[in-house]
């Protein structure tokens, strides 16, 4: 290398260093917020995702339950209901009343 | 060469610039010039129609908050006819046929259709979709294991309801049904709007399983809701009673259908709709496309009421101030107006009768004399409209005839309709209009509006319930208990029949002739009892109609056939509903 670059190059430098210390802080400061900011997104992001899909799932497992009720619901009523409920007094040994007559009690 | 530092940083950055170039222009090319390809391909790949299961039907319960129809889970079974190699048919057929309760055959023609995509079985049960599940991941388990077989992903179980009637057939014409497209009878038409559920389907950005993205979730509405429940005024013990006794009633008297309504005249709540013939609500699609006439609510249908109408008659001839309880007509047995001569049902004359004495042995003659000579046209049909004969009833249920009332405006009138409306001919009328312009007499002048939704509960726990509603004041109160008192000693001086021990009941038959093209059938007719009860407060009123009895011709009338059903009924009901005697009332 020459002595003549050595110098225009060193010199430059020389001149122009406490210019890019400052330039440089600014850059890393500027470049740290872009990275905090650019955490704090992706974690904005990371936590929307992860609540987006519980509530998706919790979604689908309300509609789960709402059919098993349903079904369970279904299955009580069918228990309960007069057609069932007059074979098992058969079952149980009642009949159906033929002659009914209603007695009228006085002084209720 | 290039031993000067400086040449070759030149040379690398022009390098640099030319590799930034070619990327420009590569970026220029897919962002401007090839934008709507890719855009596209993008959209196909990321917007998809997604759809959350679809929520549940409104239930429909009775006025105690029993199930009458609700809702089961099931499964549509699909196949991405696509996705299926033609050599794996056979063992896809052989593993879901049985569960599926397919023939194989039948199966294979289905996975070898032309259509990309099918439905292998519609609306099968949470076991089946279980059972097929079970099938599809233990092949999945050894296809992953496998180097010749492939994993089966081209199916599909699809979450979807089926309507479950909990009591059967019960009120089946009360209740109907819809079907895909929304159309039927019954509550269940003419509810639709209340009862189907708010399905979830959007256009957005999904993931590789079609769920919706979460800023898709977070942007959009993605909550489902079910339709909402009704609670209906119908009681299921006294509908299952009801009909009960129809049924038994059509097999005593061998009528070939026949209807039983229970009201309560204070509020117009219907506590009880039985038709016959009826149908499996259930089970619609079995009844081929001929059966409309089975499936329209027989209680909605116009008929020619025949003698059950007189006590509106006399109500009207009294309220309007034409007649007073002192007035009384010379029966002589016929009575000619407009060409027709009216005769009574036994075509004998009574004498001197009064009004008591017209609703005591149906008088036709009495009857036509106060439309014709005492009323008038004008003020006999001002009453009929207020009535509400002519116009539907407004219940909310599916095809509801207005009923055919003839007016003197009218094109085709004929003066005859005057004399033969008196005792319900030339006239149509529905049960339910029957009833409800008797809740006037029972309801002291005050007629209601009859209803069958008691309450709705929507999905967001809101909550409304249907008011009772005045029709308005038919008549003065001191007619309406005037004319009930007539009835009640009608009951009591001629119709044991109806008869309930320590209730005092208001009633009248009624036994119609069934019009045919030119004139009236000449055998069969329609029996038929309006009952209200207990005086002076009734709590209860009861309509029974049979069609065309089939017992010998001296016991085809009303008194015979459904003044009895309507002792039975009416017996049973008020001890059902708790409904106390008439307090100091010894029976006739």
């Amino acid at each position: 290398m020459g002595a003549v670059w050595q110098k225009e190059m060193h010199g430059v430098r020389r001149r122009t260093e406490p210019l890019d210390r400052a330039a440089m802080v600014r850059l890393l400061l500027l470049i740290a917020i872009v990275v905090v900011l650019a955490f704090v997104y992706m974690g904005l992001l990371w936590s929307t995702t992860r609540l987006g899909g519980e509530l998706w799932a919790l979604n689908e497992r309300l509609i789960e339950i709402q059919r098993q009720n349903s079904l369970v619901e279904a299955e009580i009523a069918r228990l309960s209901s007069i057609p069932v409920l007059q074979v098992r007094s058969v079952e149980l040994g009642y009949m159906p009343a033929e002659q009914v007559e209603y007695l009228i009690v006085g002084g209720r | 060469m290039l031993r000067n530092p400086e040449a070759r940083l030149q040379v690398v950055v022009a390098l640099l610039v030319v590799a930034l170039a070619l990327i420009l222009v590569k970026l220029v090319q897919l962002q401007v010039l090839d934008r709507g390809e890719y855009q596209d391909v993008v959209e196909d790949t990321i917007y998809r129609t997604y759809a959350l299961p679809e929520p549940p039907r409104g239930r429909v319960l009775d006025r105690n908050g029993d199930l009458l129809i609700g809702n089961v889970p099931t499964y549509d079974v699909g196949a991405q006819l696509t996705a299926i190699q033609p050599t794996d048919v056979p063992t896809i057929a052989t593993s879901l046929a049985p569960i599926l309760g397919m023939e194989i055959p039948e199966l294979m023609s289905l996975l070898n259709s032309e259509y990309p995509w099918v439905y292998l079985a519609r609306g099968v049960s949470v076991e089946t979709a279980h059972a097929i599940t079970e099938v599809v991941t233990a092949h999945n388990r050894r296809a992953q294991n496998s180097q010749t077989e492939r994993k089966w992903d081209w199916l599909s179980l699809q979450e979807t309801w089926r309507r479950y009637y909990a009591e059967g057939a019960l009120a089946a014409h009360v209740l109907g049904f819809v079907n895909e497209e929304g159309v039927g009878y019954g509550v269940e038409a003419a509810q639709q709007r209340f009862l189907r559920p708010q399905s979830v389907q959007n256009q957005g950005v999904v993931n590789v399983l079609s769920e919706p993205l979460s800023e898709e979730l977070a942007s959009t509405e993605v909550r489902t809701y079910p339709g909402a429940d009704l609670v209906l005024t119908i009681d299921r013990t006294i509908q299952a009673f009801v009909e009960g006794e129809l049924d038994k009633a059509l097999a005593e008297f061998g009528a070939a259908s026949g209807t039983i309504l229970v009201m309560d005249p204070r509020t117009g709540a219907i506590l009880a709709s039985a038709s016959r013939p009826t149908y499996r609500p259930y089970d619609y699609m079995g009844y081929g496309g001929d059966a409309r006439d089975l499936f329209a609510d027989p209680a909605l249908r116009d008929y020619e009421p025949g003698s059950i109408f007189k006590p509106l008659v006399v109500a009207a001839a009294v309220d309007s101030g034409r007649v007073t309880a002192d007035w009384s007509y010379y029966d002589t047995g016929v009575v000619e107006y407009g060409g027709v001569f009216i005769r009574n049902w036994d075509r004998k004359g009574y004498g001197q009768q009064n009004l008591q004495g017209i609703l005591d042995y149906s008088l036709n003659t009495g009857v036509a004399t106060l439309t014709t000579r005492v009323m008038g046209p004008e003020v006999f049909y001002a009453y009929i409209r207020r009535f509400g004969f002519g116009q539907r009833t407004g219940i909310g249920l599916v095809g509801e005839s207005p009923g055919v009332v003839h007016l003197p405006s009218d094109l085709g009138w004929e003066d005859g309709f005057l004399a033969t409306n008196a005792f319900g001919q030339g006239i149509s009328v529905t049960p339910l209009q029957l009833a409800t312009a008797a809740t006037a007499l029972a309801n002291h002048g005050t007629m209601m509006a009859p209803y069958i939704v008691a309450e709705r509960h929507y999905p967001d726990g809101r909550r409304s319930v249907t008011a009772p509603r005045a029709l308005g004041s038919v008549l003065r109160p001191e007619t309406a208990d005037y004319v009930a008192e007539l009835m009640a000693n009608t009951v009591s001086n001629r119709l044991t029949m109806a008869q309930v021990p320590g209730y005092r009941i208001a009633g009248k038959t009624g036994t119609a002739q069934i019009p045919v093209s030119g004139g009236y059938e000449r055998d069969d007719v329609i029996t038929s009892f309006l009952g209200f009860g207990p005086l002076p407060d009734p709590q209860l009123l009861i309509l029974v109609k049979l069609d065309r009895p089939q017992v010998p011709m001296h016991l085809r009338w009303g008194t015979q056939t459904a003044a009895p059903v309507f002792q039975r009924v009416a017996s049973r009901l008020f001890v059902l509903l708790g409904i106390p005697p008439t307090e100091g009332w010894a029976g006739p």
